[in-house]
């Protein structure tokens, strides 16, 4: 089911009030069938691919839990990476590995071979949902929690219907014993919900989707018909649309959970406002990022993970003996397999390998620029920072390498900053939401505090936001993209 | 939203309050209207939309919609030859319409029929040259057509894209997309319009399920929005709101903001340039693979000093359109001075300043008069001589 929809805010009205007339045991079950039913309605027959990985880790965790013996422990836990790795594989990754092998080997001479026809389609969600999954089992292993005995319990946090699409990503510890706790009902979370969900879908349906079709227009022009300057609006207005779109998709999950007053992590803070990669690594897509450092980049540094990363990045491993890869090897294979678990394509392999690129010289540089004044870093910074996280989009949206290549290519040649080749809405709508965003910032951090003691000032802003808001939703609210992380 | 200053009752007092206030203004305000905003705003509150009808059946449509009710039309004249106008809303629109007048097209089909020669037009507001391209290759395999009248128009060819459903559906026929495949332009046409779902287009609600098609979740959807259409005007209204979002407040805020106006020149996008270009040289190399005529023009433009294009570029255009029809033996005219200055008009205001502006696209009966018979000659011109005309 997808969020902007009539049909997702009435499956919420119901689910959230039954949430809270139903009886603990009875609210489980209805969680658990509601997220299934949440998943259903696109299409049904692919439950059944979600509920064998997930019940795979259920499996394999309690057998886990049973050995006393590591070496049994990781048998078990091999077990469970071979077959969630392997239903990934096979559903997102097969053809693409067909069809790179037979193009290297007509490259190698052995024409006849032909060209691999499959059609399978991409089950909603399976790589969120598969991560999920992985990391409990992984949990498990490290003891860092304890099987889950109770089935029901442990599909409504594998199905959660909030989070089970796009994430954010969540791990055992963090659902599991809020689905247990009895909750009880506070009016401010439920408002505070009630807000995530108008102004997810204000950033959704108001913004992104009026700037897909901007955006479409732009990356659908043969490249020689785009000047540089129209490269960099291009990558900006996808940059803004990525953001509002999957921000959007982040704010209604935590909205939607919170209205049943259980708590999901951040997963967006303000991103484009970031002094340096790693600082926007921290405010992009929070929950993969300490996923990937957990369950990806300790292990390839030969850390031993000794507890949860709380608020994503924090340290949470050390290995005085480890032996592993040196921090800048670990981090390109990191943002490697990152960007292929976006997709099957090189175009996303591209965007991690720059994004690993971006974070490794920052690592290589940050420590000649300690010395700086602090505003200079800052706001040099992120004059730096912007426009090359923005640019790295750009084979995030492309659809070939070569397409990626000839727009960045049209950035070095002088000819090509000379002319427009764009509508000029696009370079005016770009610029205008730079601005807005910048100033969303500030108003934030600025303004609200300011408003302190301030009631009837501050509950005037609030109606007049919100109204606005509502009226926007209101009129914009249909279905007519799907979000952009739907397909991974 | 983060920063409650008071407590959460009165926050959700906010938001009711909000809310409550915005509907009753939204309510207020458009319950009643069902306005065309991007026509209204295209061709100003003095310009008239008028589709001709002969026998009871329209000659002259806009697209997917109701080109069947052109076509059943001329299958009942049976007539052994035809003709295609296709335009942009210069040829459906009047300046100033006066009861009992006319746009050009049905005076164009009385003056044609008596050569002998059906006429069916196409029209729609900012065609660009891809569109009448998918038109002319959808349309050509329903008549049996003799002649093309095609006009070329600066400012479309800043336009881009494919139109659903009104063209989008025309591009997804299989016979059509075969013939479009043959060109790079085609290609890229079919491969744009594929993922459009224009044919589940709804008059009411546009493609707004896109983003769900072929899901469970589309019928519940589409049921819920009928059901909400039926019980609520607000909710129906709300293309409508949409269109008057941007064509309303955000087009005259931006042409205020940037200072833009109707005589403001506009520049070429080179992109959309040779996409369009493209197209029509496609569209002019399968007419003549066809054996069908072409009848090209130059649209009339309000004269003067004060064209809103650069000049370098205007004319650089049109030495680009009259080397195509060269090229593929068209018959070419620029009629860009074709009709006086006394047969235009103004329009409403395009900024927040509110005053009327200068029309520089759509005018009188009069101007239809003198196009008719231009284009009568130059059709004429075209089947029995196949030579260029001079303006």
């Amino acid at each position: 089911m997808i969020f902007n929809s009539v049909t997702y805010l009435l499956y919420l009205v119901l689910v959230v009030s039954l949430f809270w007339v139903l009886p603990q045991r009875p609210r489980l079950w209805m969680i658990f069938l509601a997220s299934l039913l949440f998943y259903g309605f696109w299409r049904p027959e692919f439950l059944v691919v979600m509920l064998v990985s997930a019940g795979t880790d259920f499996l394999v965790a309690q057998k886990m839990e049973a050995c006393a013996a590591d070496k049994y422990r990781w048998r078990w836990l091999l077990v469970s990476l071979s077959i969630n790795l392997g239903l990934l594989f096979y559903f997102k990754y097969l053809f693409f590995v067909l069809d790179n092998a037979v193009t290297t080997l007509h490259f190698l001479g052995y024409q006849n071979l032909q060209k691999p026809v499959l059609n399978i389609v991409l089950p909603l969600g399976i790589s969120f949902y598969t991560f999920q999954t992985i990391s409990y089992s992984v949990d498990v292993y490290r003891k860092l929690i304890p099987a889950e005995k109770d089935i029901i319990l442990y599909g409504c946090f594998v199905t959660f219907f909030p989070q089970l699409v796009a994430g954010p990503i969540l791990r055992g510890g963090e659902l599991l014993g809020q689905l247990t706790a009895k909750p009880s009902f506070k009016l401010e979370l439920f408002v505070s919900g009630l807000q995530r969900i108008i102004f997810g879908l204000f950033l959704k349906v108001v913004l992104a989707d009026n700037i897909a079709p901007l955006v479409n227009s732009g990356f659908d022009q043969p490249v020689s018909n785009l000047s540089a300057l129209d490269v960099l609006t291009l990558a900006f207005l996808f940059g803004f649309q990525i953001y509002f779109d999957f921000a959007g998709y982040s704010h209604i999950a935590i909205g939607s959970a919170r209205m049943m007053r259980i708590s999901f992590p951040e997963n967006f803070n303000f991103p484009y406002i970031s002094s340096s990669p790693r600082e926007f690594w921290r405010r992009w897509h929070i929950s993969l990022s300490s996923w990937i450092r957990d369950y990806l980049y300790l292990p390839l540094m030969g850390e031993k993970v000794r507890a949860q990363s709380s608020d994503g990045l924090a340290v949470a491993a050390s290995n005085a003996a480890k032996k592993g890869y040196s921090p800048s090897i670990a981090l390109l294979l990191t943002w490697t397999i990152m960007g292929f678990w976006h997709g099957a394509n090189w175009t996303y392999v591209m965007w991690g390998l720059i994004q690993g690129i971006l974070v490794v010289i920052y690592r290589i540089t940050a420590p000649t620029t300690a010395s700086f004044p602090l505003a200079l870093r800052q706001i040099g910074g992120w004059m730096i920072t912007l426009p090359l996280v923005m640019l790295a989009w750009i084979p995030f949206r492309a659809e070939t390498v070569d397409l990626a290549l000839g727009m960045y290519a049209k950035l070095f040649s002088a000819n090509e900053w000379t002319y427009l080749g764009l509508r000029e809405n696009i370079y005016l709508v770009t610029a205008v939401l730079l601005l807005l965003t910048i100033g969303t910032y500030w108003v934030q951090q600025l303004a609200m505090p300011r408003l302190t003691g301030r009631i009837w000032a501050s509950f005037l802003l609030h109606s007049v936001v919100l109204g606005l808001a509502v009226s926007l939703v209101f009129i914009f609210l249909r279905p007519i993209n799907q979000f952009i992380y739907f397909q991974f | 939203m983060t920063h409650l200053q008071f407590k959460p009752a009165w926050a959700l007092v906010a938001l009711i309050m909000g809310g409550g206030f915005s509907f009753f203004g939204l309510g207020h305000f458009f319950a009643p209207a069902q306005t065309n905003f991007e026509t209204a705003a295209a061709m100003g509150a003095q310009t008239t939309d008028t589709f001709g009808v002969v026998d009871g059946f329209l000659i002259h449509c806009f697209g997917s919609r109701n080109a069947q009710r052109c076509l059943d039309g001329q299958g009942r004249r049976a007539p052994k030859s035809a003709a295609l106008w296709l335009g942009n809303s210069q040829v459906h629109a009047v300046n100033q319409l006066q009861p009992g007048q006319v746009n050009a097209a049905p005076l164009l089909f009385s003056s044609l029929r008596s050569q002998g020669l059906d006429l069916l037009t196409f029209s729609l507001p900012n065609a660009n040259l891809q569109e009448h391209y998918v038109m002319f290759e959808y349309l050509r395999q329903r008549m049996p057509l003799k002649v093309l009248i095609l006009p070329v128009c600066f400012d479309d060819m800043r336009e881009d894209g494919i139109r659903a459903p009104d063209v989008a559906d025309f591009a997804k026929d299989p016979a059509t997309i075969s013939v479009l495949l043959r060109s790079d332009i085609g290609r890229r046409i079919v491969k744009n319009t594929s993922t459009a779902n224009s044919s589940d287009f709804d008059e009411n609600t546009g493609n707004e399920t896109n983003g769900i098609a072929g899901t469970i979740q589309e019928r519940v959807e589409k049921n819920l929005n009928h059901w909400l259409g039926q019980h609520s005007r607000l909710w129906q209204t709300r293309p409508e709101i949409r269109g008057w979002l941007f064509y309303s407040v955000l087009y005259p805020f931006r042409n205020s903001m940037l200072g833009i106006k109707p005589s403001t020149a506009r520049k070429m996008i080179r992109g959309r340039y040779s996409n369009n270009r493209a197209a029509l040289e496609e569209t002019l190399r399968s007419a003549g693979a066809a054996g069908t005529k072409v009848a090209l023009y130059i649209v009339p433009l309000r004269g003067g000093d004060k064209i809103p294009y650069d000049p370098v570029e205007y004319n650089n255009f049109k030495l680009d359109v009259q080397s195509l029809a060269d090229r593929y033996g068209a018959t070419f005219q620029n009629m860009e001075n074709l009709v006086p200055d006394a047969a235009w008009g103004t329009k409403g205001s395009t900024s927040l300043a509110g005053d009327e502006e200068v029309d520089y696209m759509h005018f009188s009966y009069a101007g239809h008069q003198l196009l008719a018979d231009a284009l009568h000659r130059l059709t004429m011109n075209a089947i029995t001589k196949g030579k260029q005309v001079q303006p």
